[in-house]
């Protein structure tokens, strides 16, 4: 695979397969660069590393790597993680807010036929949820089932640009508690 | 405690979520850390919440700093 060195700095970025790259320096992994393409063609990249200077690095060299744009996730709160995605060029493209519902007291059902989808990952006594269709009585119901199976909690992510799942989220009850930024970076790298 | 070569990895358990996306996590050998989720973690979804066991990487520039790079299935 091929390493490529900037001037002035000693980390030596690798990729050292085809979603994944190093920084190394002094023989030692400094960082690490990864990236996931999703069934809808975006690809989401990820970087860590302890200094700014050699996440920049990496994420130089991914950029010339792999095919822009190049999304990222990060949690709004963390400010650091924000700049550092920001400085090397990357906006926000979305906003994703999580929901979080209790449901010990869940009573509400709905009746009569309806469609709907919902995707559902318990783990202890929460669940995550993903609504495919947002429609009132599909929701209610899953809260209902999953209350029926001891589930006591419900997270899930909504786009904060989706004002019918938002209204039908907070008709529920849900709280917002926290955000994730969906950063975009649409620079070319021959611009 | 095991040695890779991205750094000294230990385990330990989220005993407090902190502003700033941070968690404090105690390690198995009692100290505690101040932790960040790593990149990959934020990708995919996965939540850190109290009390869960974690896999940390110590940064090697200051030991009482750390990366959660894993969280185990309870």
């Amino acid at each position: 695979m091929e390493s490529a060195q900037s001037a002035g700095t000693a980390a030596v970025i690798t990729r050292v397969a085809e979603h994944q790259w190093q920084a190394v320096e002094d023989d030692r992994v400094v960082g690490r660069g990864d990236a996931s393409p999703r069934p809808d063609g975006r690809i989401f990249v990820s970087v860590d590393a302890w200094r700014g200077e050699v996440f920049d690095q990496l994420v130089d060299v991914m950029m010339a790597d792999l095919p822009m744009p190049l999304y990222t996730l990060v949690d709004e709160a963390d400010l650091d993680t924000t700049a550092r995605w920001a400085r090397v060029g990357f906006t926000i493209g979305r906003r994703e807010r999580e929901y979080l519902m209790s449901i010990d007291v869940t009573a509400a059902t709905s009746s009569g036929d309806h469609a709907g989808l919902v995707r559902v990952v318990v783990r202890r006594k929460h669940a995550r949820i993903q609504l495919i269709e947002a429609r009132r009585d599909v929701l209610v119901d899953v809260l209902a089932s999953l209350h029926h199976k001891g589930i006591e909690t419900v997270s899930s992510y909504v786009d904060e640009s989706d004002a019918a799942v938002v209204a039908l989220f907070e008709s529920v009850g849900a709280r917002h508690t926290s955000s994730n930024l969906e950063l975009v970076n649409e620079r070319s790298t021959n611009s | 405690m095991t040695k890779t070569s991205g750094g000294i990895e230990v385990e330990g358990t989220v005993v407090e979520c902190l502003p700033n996306a941070s968690f404090r996590v105690e390690l198995e050998n009692g100290h505690k850390v101040l932790a960040h989720i790593s990149g990959k973690i934020r990708k995919h979804y996965i939540k850190i919440v109290l009390l869960d066991r974690v896999l940390v990487e110590l940064s090697p520039y200051d030991l009482t700093r750390g990366r959660i790079m894993f969280r185990y299935r309870s």
